[in-house]
């Protein structure tokens, strides 16, 4: 079990996660400014259209990948499914998730 | 919202305790998923929340034994489905869990033990009973219940009367 945890901000009161470390989407690209590899293979892979759903799509594809759940399409697809994106761009989504997943391994 | 308190209790007896001293308007909390769901709607405005997510012994479960498999109540849903002997031995049990809900919930916290009291979803935000239109085996298709929709993004306004087309 990796030692980080996946939660969804709106089922998480302020209060719960006092003590603890929270990374946002704010939080994964480094300090000079480099995105993060999963937030350039979305814009590589144009894994979105109106971005309302895009910081939660990427914090859980970043999830996925640590949790070792991003080896085969239909396992991405089936991890990834509490998130909707009423724009459908799940086709980038999961071929974002494929592109990202062997370059954060490496890093 | 309503402003409530919160307390994060430390051993399950301070959890009881809190319960007990704390009226009829406390909750406990622990995944949150239905809680914190009714509470958007105002059908919970909870006075006080006792958090229960630290009783770790709580959370722990048992999967070894020859005739039986122990779940503390806060086993958490993504936690147990991941257990080799479950996957392994008792296969619908496993696949129960992994459709029960998204990875998402599982993995926010979503306990095994829920405790959703039934008339929390038959109550509109004004404590009106909440028409059920379970088709009932053999009868035709219940008529469309009059839900409130005053709050719902995209059918605020619209004929509660008329199906909905999601």
């Amino acid at each position: 079990m990796s030692k980080t945890r996946r939660v969804a901000s709106c089922l998480t009161l302020a209060a719960q996660a006092d003590g603890r470390q929270v990374t946002t989407i704010e939080g994964l690209a480094s300090a000079e400014g480099e995105l993060h590899p999963m937030q350039q293979a979305f814009v590589d892979c144009d894994a979105l259209q109106c971005g309302y759903c895009t910081p939660g799509q990427i914090m859980a594809a970043v999830a996925c990948v640590n949790e070792g759940h991003a080896t085969s399409p239909d396992q991405i697809r089936e991890y990834m499914s509490g998130n909707l994106c009423r724009c459908g761009a799940y086709v980038g989504i999961v071929a974002a998730i494929q592109d990202a997943a062997p370059k954060m391994r490496r890093a | 919202m309503p402003p409530f308190t919160y307390q994060k209790a430390a051993t399950a007896a301070d959890a009881v305790s809190a319960i007990a001293a704390g009226g009829a308007g406390t909750r406990f909390l622990a995944g949150g998923t239905t809680l914190y769901d009714l509470m958007k709607l105002n059908v919970e405005v909870p006075s006080h929340i006792v958090d229960i997510n630290s009783l770790s012994e709580l959370k722990a479960f048992d999967t070894s034994g020859s005739n039986e498999l122990v779940f503390g109540a806060l086993a958490r849903m993504s936690d147990v489905a991941a257990d080799p002997r479950l996957i392994r031995d008792y296969h619908r049990a496993f696949e129960s869990l992994w459709r029960a809900a998204s990875q998402q919930l599982a993995q926010h916290g979503e306990p095994l033990r829920k405790s959703t009291p039934a008339h929390a979803l038959r109550l509109l935000s004004g404590g009106e009973p909440f028409a059920c239109n379970k088709r009932k085996p053999g009868k035709p298709a219940a008529p469309p219940r009059k839900a409130s929709i005053a709050g719902h993004a995209l059918r605020a306004g619209a004929n509660p009367a008329l199906p909905f087309i999601g």
